[in-house]
C-alpha cells in the first residue's frame, strides 16, 4: 500500500471516528435535552396543577375535571394523584398510541418520560401527591428528526472533510509522487532528472541524492557511449579514406547474403588501383593518400542511390562497392564511369600514369552480381577473377563476371503457386531453436523460425522459401499468417517458456500491419501462455522513426517485449536502447570476436546500465563458444548452444 | 426512595455525634467569626437537652431557637432575590429570610428524630405583612390540624389560631420523593423534585456555609 494510501487511510478512520464521536454526542444531548424537556413539561404541569387542585378544597369530582382538562389539553402519558396514604385517588392515562418512527429506532433509544411530583393541599392539609408524565411520542419523532438532520450533517461533513483531506495530501505528498515517478523510472533504468526540488527538507535531500545517481549513471552511460562509437570507427573505419575496412564489409555483407534479407540481390564492385608503390615515388606518399580519399570520396557518391550499399577500403589498394538491388548491366557502368573518372582524378592529384615502369598503372574494376543465400568467399572469388581480366583490359579496364549459379530450383510462377497455396491451406508453422545461457546450463529463450509443407508433405525451410517470398512480396502474408497462428492458437508445446519471432521490415512497413496487431493484441495478447518477444533489426529501430515510434507503444501497452538482432554497433549514438529497454542485443559471433577489450568494457556499459543482455548469433565452433565465454558472453544461439544443452 | 434513604442516613449519621460536626464548625468560625461558632455551640447543646422529650417540646425549643437569629432579605443577605440557604449558612452569618428560618428548623427536628412526612414547607399569605410568607407547618397526623412554626411568632400554635396566614401550598420533598417510588420499573422518578429543594440539598451535602 502506497504512503498516500496509508496516510489517506489513517485520518479519514481519524475523521470519521470525530464525526462519529461527534454525532453521537450531539444526539446524546439532543436526546437528553428531549428528556429534561418531557421532564420541565411535566413538573411544570404539576406544579401549576397542584395549585389549582389546592383549589378544590379536596373535592374529589372538581379534582378528576381539572386533571381531565390538563390530560385532554397536552401531551400526557399518564397523570395520576394519590393521597396521603399513597392510595390511587384518580388516573388518566393514554392508551398505546403509534409512534411515528421506525421501530428500530424506538428499540435502540429508549426514551423514557420521568415522573414530576407535587404535593396537593386542600387549605393547611395537605392531601396528595400529584404525579405527571409526559408523553414520548412526540419526543420520538423530535429526537428521529434530529437524528436524520445528524446523518444529513455528518455525510455532508465527511464528504467534504475527505474531498478537502484528499487535496491537501494530494498537495502535501506531491514531491512524493515525482520522487516516486523517479524511483521507478530507475528501477525501469531511465535517467530522470527531476528539475523541480521539493521545499520540504526530507523530500528535497532524496530528490537531490536520485538527481546526483542519475547524473552519475548517465555520465557513465554517456562515456561508454562515446567509447563505443570511437571503437567502432577504429576497428570498421580506414583512418585515411574514412571508408570502411575490411571487417565491417564481412560483417555487414554476411547480412546482406542472409536468407531474408531485405534486397535478394546486387552487385559487387572490386576496385584496384595498381602502381601505388610508383605512385608515391612520383607524386608523394601525401598526394597518394589525397588522391585515395578523393577516389573514396566518389565511390561513396556511387554507393548513396543503393540502400544498404556498402563501400569500404579492403587493403591499401583495393576498394569494394556491395550495391544492393544493383543489376549487373547498372554495375558494370558504374564500373566504367569509375574508370573514366580515374583519369581526371590522376590529373588532379598531378599523377602521370603514363611515366609508370609498370605494364599496367591505374584503376582497373571487377563487377559481379550477388543473391542472397549465396557464399561470400565465392562472391568476392567471382570479384577477384573480373578483377583480374579488367586488368587485362587495355582501353575500358572494368569487367563483368556474370552469375551463372541457378538460384531458385523452382521458377518465379511455381513458388507463388506453392507459396499460396500453403497460404490458403494455412500449412506455415513455427519451430523453436533454442538460445542458451552458457554459465547456467539453461534455455535462456528459443527462436522461432517458419516453415511449411507442401500438399506432398515436403517441407520447406525458412532459407529455402524465404527469398522467393520476399521476391514476390508475400512476406506480409505469410508473416500475418504466423503471427495469428501464434495468437489464435492455443500452443500448449511453448507453455510458461519465452519465444522470440523476428519480424521482417517488409511485413511491419505494410499497411495493414499495424492495425492488424492492434486488434490481435487487444483481442489475444492476455490469452498467450508464455511470454513473447518480437526480434527487431538494430538498423531499424536505431532509425527512430515514427512508425517504429507507433509499434514500440504498441509492445508496450500489451506488455510484448522487443529484442533486438543484427546489431553491428554502427549507430552515432546508442540512447534509443535506452528508451527502447530492449529484452536482448543479438550480434553475430563475429562482432563480439572482433571487438577490442576496451569496446568490448563500452559495450557492456552502455548494455548493462540499461539492463540488456548480449547475445552471440551464428556460434558455429567451439572454439568461439569458448572466446565468447572468457568476453563475458554468456547467451548463444547457434550450432554449438544445442550441443551444449545435449551435454 | 433513594435520595430519601440517604437523607435518612444523613441525619441518622449526624445523631450518632453532634448536629453539625467540629471540623465545619471551625470553618464557619473561620468564615464568619468566633461568634458564629458560639451559636453553633448552643445549638447543639440545645439539640442535646432535646433527645427525648415529646415532638411539641421539640418543636416549640427549636423555633425559639432559630426565631433569635435576625431577618434579613436575601437581597441584602445573598444579593440573590431568592436564596435558600443552608442551616449552616443561615446561622453562620446570624442572618435570613423566612424559608431560611423554616429550612433550619425542618433539618432540626428531623435531627432530633420528628417524621419527614409530618413536616411541610408551607407557602401562606400574610394579612399581617400583606405578602408571600413560608412557614414550617408540622402534622400530627395527614389530616389534623397543624402546628405553625413561624419566624414572626416564637409560640408553635395551631393553624387555625393563625387567621393571618392563608395557606397557598405545601410541599415536602421528602413525601413526593416516597409518594414517586410506587409501582416502580413503570415510572421514572426524575432526580429533580423541586428546583431550590434540590439545589439546598447538594448545598447542605457540599456544607456550604
Amino acid at each position: 500500500m502506497t504512503l498516500f494510501k496509508q496516510i489517506a487511510l489513517l485520518i479519514s478512520i481519524f475523521l470519521l471516528i470525530i464525526l462519529t464521536t461527534i454525532m453521537i454526542l450531539n444526539f446524546n444531548t439532543a436526546s437528553k435535552s428531549i428528556q429534561d424537556g418531557l421532564y420541565e413539561d411535566a413538573k411544570n404541569t404539576a406544579s401549576s396543577l397542584s395549585l389549582s387542585l389546592a383549589t378544590a378544597g379536596g373535592d374529589i369530582s372538581i379534582i378528576e375535571t381539572m386533571i381531565n382538562a390538563n390530560f385532554d389539553s397536552g401531551n400526557y402519558q399518564r397523570i395520576s394523584i394519590i393521597d396521603m396514604q399513597e392510595a390511587l385517588l384518580y388516573e388518566r392515562s393514554s392508551e398505546i398510541q403509534e409512534i411515528l418512527v421506525p421501530a428500530w429506532f424506538v428499540s435502540i433509544v429508549p426514551i423514557e418520560a420521568p415522573v414530576a411530583s407535587a404535593n396537593v393541599s386542600a387549605g393547611w392539609n395537605p392531601i396528595g401527591i400529584l404525579n405527571v408524565q409526559s408523553d414520548p411520542a412526540h419526543a420520538y419523532v423530535q429526537l428521529y428528526a434530529t437524528l436524520q438532520n445528524l446523518i444529513v450533517s455528518f455525510v455532508i461533513l465527511a464528504l467534504l472533510a475527505l474531498i478537502i483531506l484528499n487535496v491537501l495530501l494530494h498537495i502535501i505528498l506531491q514531491p512524493l509522487k515525482a520522487v516516486q515517478g523517479q524511483a521507478e523510472a530507475i528501477m525501469k533504468n531511465e535517467f530522470i532528472i527531476l528539475d523541480k526540488i521539493p521545499l520540504t527538507t526530507e523530500f528535497k535531500q532524496v530528490v537531490m541524492g536520485m538527481n546526483k545517481m542519475v547524473q552519475k549513471v548517465q555520465g557513465i552511460f554517456e562515456q561508454a557511449n562515446e567509447a563505443l562509437k570511437r571503437n567502432h570507427d577504429l576497428l570498421y573505419t580506414d583512418n585515411v579514406t574514412k571508408l570502411y575496412n575490411r571487417k565491417y564489409l564481412s560483417l555487414k555483407f554476411s547480412q546482406l547474403l542472409e536468407v531474408d534479407a531485405k534486397h535478394t540481390k546486387g552487385a559487387v564492385l572490386m576496385i584496384a588501383f595498381h602502381g601505388a608503390l610508383e605512385a608515391n615515388k612520383q607524386i608523394g606518399r601525401q598526394k597518394v593518400d589525397a588522391l585515395f580519399i578523393h577516389l573514396a570520396n566518389t565511390l561513396n557518391k556511387y554507393a548513396l542511390p543503393f540502400q544498404d550499399s556498402i563501400a569500404c577500403r579492403a587493403n591499401g589498394t583495393e576498394f569494394i562497392l556491395i550495391l544492393p538491388d544493383c543489376s549487373e548491366e547498372k554495375g558494370l557502368q558504374i564500373a566504367l564511369d569509375i574508370c573514366n573518372k580515374s583519369h581526371k582524378l590522376f590529373d588532379q592529384h598531378e599523377l602521370d600514369i603514363t611515366q609508370c615502369s609498370l605494364e599496367r598503372c591505374g584503376i582497373s574494376v571487377g563487377v559481379t552480381p550477388y543473391q542472397t543465400s549465396q557464399n561470400m568467399g565465392e562472391i568476392f572469388s567471382r570479384a577477384d577473377y573480373a578483377l583480374s581480366q579488367a586488368f587485362l583490359m587495355d582501353t575500358t579496364p572494368a569487367y563483368l563476371h556474370a552469375n551463372l549459379e541457378q538460384l531458385h530450383v523452382f521458377g518465379k510462377e511455381a513458388w507463388r503457386t506453392l507459396l499460396e497455396e500453403a497460404l490458403e491451406h494455412e500449412r506455415f508453422d513455427v519451430a523453436a531453436w533454442v538460445v542458451v545461457d552458457t554459465k547456467e546450463k539453461i534455455v535462456d529463450h528459443n527462436v522461432l523460425t517458419i516453415s511449411f509443407k507442401d500438399k506432398e508433405g515436403e517441407a520447406y525451410p525458412y532459407g529455402k522459401f524465404i527469398a522467393p517470398a520476399i521476391a514476390l512480396s508475400l512476406t506480409p502474408l505469410i508473416y500475418k499468417n504466423i503471427v495469428n497462428k501464434i495468437f489464435k492458437d492455443k500452443n500448449d508445446e511453448f507453455t510458461d517458456g519465452t519465444y522470440a519471432i523476428r519480424l521482417p521490415l517488409e511485413y511491419l512497413s505494410a499497411t495493414t500491419t499495424f492495425l492488424h496487431l492492434s486488434k490481435l493484441f487487444e483481442e489475444y495478447a492476455h490469452t498467450l501462455n508464455f511470454k513473447l518477444i518480437i526480434e527487431l533489426p538494430d538498423s531499424l529501430v536505431s532509425k527512430n522513426s515514427e512508425s517504429m515510434h507507433a509499434y514500440m507503444s504498441l509492445f508496450k501497452k500489451y506488455n510484448i517485449q522487443v529484442g533486438i538482432h543484427q546489431f553491428t554497433g554502427e549507430s552515432t549514438d546508442f540512447n534509443y536502447l535506452k528508451e527502447l529497454k530492449p529484452s536482448f542485443i543479438k550480434a553475430d559471433a563475429t562482432y563480439f570476436l572482433d571487438q577490442t577489450q576496451d569496446g568490448m568494457n563500452a559495450l557492456r556499459i552502455v548494455t548493462e546500465s540499461v539492463d540488456v543482455e548480449l547475445v552471440a548469433t551464428g556460434v558455429r565452433t567451439q572454439e568461439e563458444l569458448e572466446k565468447l565465454t572468457t568476453m563475458g558472453i554468456n547467451i548463444v544461439q547457434g550450432r554449438v548452444a544445442e550441443d551444449l544443452l545435449e551435454d | 426512595m433513594k435520595k430519601l434513604l440517604l437523607i435518612m442516613i444523613f441525619f441518622l449519621s449526624l445523631q450518632a455525634t453532634v448536629y453539625v460536626n467540629p471540623s465545619l464548625v471551625n470553618k464557619i468560625e473561620k468564615a464568619h467569626g468566633p461568634f458564629a461558632k458560639k451559636r453553633f455551640y448552643y445549638l447543639d447543646k440545645t439539640l442535646m437537652s432535646l433527645q427525648g422529650t415529646t415532638d411539641l417540646s421539640k418543636l416549640t425549643e427549636v423555633n425559639t431557637f432559630y426565631n433569635e437569629v435576625g431577618y434579613q432579605i436575601d437581597q441584602v443577605t445573598y444579593n440573590k432575590s431568592d436564596y435558600w440557604a443552608t442551616p449552616w449558612e443561615f446561622l453562620g452569618r446570624d442572618k435570613g429570610d423566612c424559608e431560611d428560618y423554616v429550612i433550619a428548623k425542618y433539618f432540626a427536628l428531623i435531627y432530633l428524630g420528628i417524621d419527614p412526612k409530618k413536616l411541610y414547607f408551607t407557602y401562606v399569605r400574610s394579612s399581617r405583612f400583606k405578602g408571600a410568607h413560608m412557614v414550617l407547618t408540622y402534622f400530627e397526623t395527614p389530616s389534623s390540624m397543624p402546628l405553625v412554626l413561624d419566624n414572626n411568632n416564637h409560640k408553635v400554635i395551631p393553624a387555625n389560631r393563625r387567621p393571618d396566614l392563608t395557606p397557598i401550598y405545601n410541599f415536602n420533598g421528602a413525601a413526593i420523593v416516597r409518594a414517586s417510588g410506587e409501582k416502580k420499573g413503570k415510572k421514572v422518578k426524575s432526580k429533580k423534585v423541586h428546583k431550590q429543594w434540590d439545589q439546598l440539598l447538594i448545598d447542605i451535602k457540599g456544607n456550604k456555609i
